[in-house]
């Protein structure tokens, strides 16, 4: 029973990090770039012992059938592992702002974060700051495909983003917007303002351009959408929560079978 | 020995096993690749009870000590029962789309293979990635077997078909390996949803394996058979618990009323 009492426990603890996942995807359906995240779970190993249990009864007595040898598994919950997530395409929504940019296809933005580290991301809500660097919505420096800073100056004239990520002003090519990819997505780390950071898991960037093979192109005055699918959250959240109730059935009935035992004296 | 104090203590520890089995179950309602444990409860076999008389009855030998004892035998009872198995369920369970395209589900028997540290072990979890050396691999991050007896090596964008193809780049890159256990229930269930072979498992591989791609095999347990095997093992918990005080109530008035009738 104290066995039960963990494994119903760690039941419980796997359906809140499930139901934490789905609150991520809720609270994040209108966050541009945005990709759903679904937690989980693996079982962990039994207790194991051999199936025979009274002290009174010998070998030679025991079921039909039955040796010593045969092992029985009980408790041993089930734990929350790395959760999956969906790198899937979102929407687009077409909001005719110049330096808004989605992504159709493979690849992620570089920016480079206040410290100097790389990051990076899906998110195309770009904008010019007071110097004319295009810079995210955090402020973080959006890097062209030379790792360095994209600067316009305004006064020059409108610009430009092609599909490959150039941009242009009066016709005259300023930088390329570079694009990254990994090898593993999955091992991707998340960083401040919803970046992304490389890992050991996901393996070094590799570095290529919109439109080259294995990368998608850029559409400007465009944001990708949350690909959080409201009807998935909605299902997975009332069968967490079932879950969730039914583990807690399972403590309930631990704690009134030690209860019981707790009535036994001498 | 007061036998009915064990039975009652082995009724006990069999229903307390039975809650260990299903709250195990109840926590792994949302494993991809779970089987459900059964516990089969059995009984011991009963034993002949003997009495003593007194002396004047046939069949009486008297002891050196001077005592008596008697060999006839008053009846058989209970030695209790205890759980001997908790074999796997070997059924299907629920085959759940997912937007994973590398996820597996394994729509027949048997199990994948993945390569561990620690050596081969099987899983039904077919929830699948690219890991940072490129290779198709668990959640943990552990390589996957393809029929080639190796890791599948395979770019990002890589998809998965029924049947187990590996597709990267337009091209067939791997085979998923799926074995099937002769005798099941010697795998030895470990950490992380793997499965290891003691040797006594009888692992062979599977030709055609019958995988659903871009789906997930989730545990087929019914609410309601849970939540009544639950009630099941905490009331017979309750009555075996009630069996040993009426036992003990039972032995304290033989101590304490016939040892008055002694006196």
């Amino acid at each position: 029973m104290i066995i039960g009492l963990q494994a119903a426990t760690a039941g419980l603890e796997a359906e809140q990090v499930s139901m934490n996942a789905i609150a991520d995807d809720i609270a994040n359906d209108n966050t541009p770039g945005f990709k759903a995240v679904f937690a989980s779970a693996v079982s962990t190993q039994p207790v194991s012992g051999p199936g025979l249990a009274s002290p009174t009864v010998q070998l030679a007595a025991m079921p039909a059938g039955v040796g010593p040898a045969t092992q029985v598994y009980y408790g041993g919950g089930a734990a929350a592992i790395a959760s999956y997530r969906d790198w899937g395409q979102g929407g687009l929504t077409v909001t005719k702002q110049p330096w808004d940019l989605a992504i159709e296809g493979n690849g992620l933005f570089r920016v480079r974060l206040t410290g100097g580290q790389n990051a990076y991301t899906r998110a195309g809500n770009f904008s010019l700051d007071g110097g004319g660097t295009l810079v995210d919505a955090f402020g973080h420096e959006v890097l062209s495909t030379n790792g360095t800073p994209i600067t316009v100056s305004v006064s020059k004239g409108p610009t430009a983003v092609s599909p490959d990520g150039t941009v242009t002003q009066g016709g005259t090519k300023l930088a390329q917007i570079g694009l990254a990819n990994f090898r593993s997505l999955q091992g991707l780390q998340p960083g401040p303002d919803g970046e992304w950071l490389a890992s050991a898991a996901s393996g070094p960037a590799l570095a290529g351009t919109a439109g080259s093979a294995g990368f998608g192109t850029i559409i400007p005055g465009a944001l990708e959408t949350s690909n959080t699918s409201m009807s998935v959250a909605m299902a997975s959240l009332i069968e967490a929560n079932s879950a969730f109730q039914m583990d807690a059935k399972a403590v309930m009935a631990a704690n009134s079978m030690w209860s019981s035992a707790n009535q036994i004296k001498a | 020995m007061v036998q009915g104090l064990y039975t009652a203590a082995s009724g006990m520890r069999a229903a307390s096993m039975q809650e260990e089995v299903v709250a195990r179950n109840l926590a792994n309602i949302d494993t991809p690749g779970y089987q459900p444990l059964q516990a089969q409860v059995s009984e011991f076999a009963p034993m002949m009870v003997t009495a003593m008389q007194g002396p004047g009855t046939a069949g009486i030998v008297q002891l050196l000590s001077g005592g008596y004892s008697y060999a006839g035998t008053v009846g058989a009872t209970g030695g209790g029962d205890v759980i001997t198995q908790t074999p796997s369920l070997q059924q299907n369970g629920i085959i759940d789309a997912v937007s994973n395209p590398l996820a597996a589900a394994l729509t027949g028997s048997g199990y994948f293979e993945v390569q561990t540290p620690q050596g081969p072990r099987y899983t039904r979890d077919g929830s699948f990635t690219i890991n940072a050396k490129g290779q198709l691999a668990t959640s943990a991050g552990d390589p996957v077997v393809g029929t080639n007896g190796g890791p599948i090596t395979v770019q990002a964008g890589a998809v998965l078909r029924d049947g187990g193809a590996v597709v990267a780049g337009g091209k067939v890159v791997g085979h998923l390996r799926v074995v099937t256990a002769r005798a099941p229930n010697n795998l030895v269930p470990m950490n992380g949803g793997l499965l290891y072979d003691p040797g006594n498992a009888g692992i062979t591989n599977l030709a055609r394996p019958a995988i659903q791609a871009g789906a997930l095999e989730m545990p087929q347990l019914g609410m309601s058979t849970m939540m009544t095997n639950l009630i099941e093992a905490e009331r017979a918990y309750q009555s075996s618990q009630s069996m040993l005080m009426t036992t003990d109530q039972t032995v304290n008035a033989a101590i304490t009323q016939v040892g008055r009738g002694l006196a």
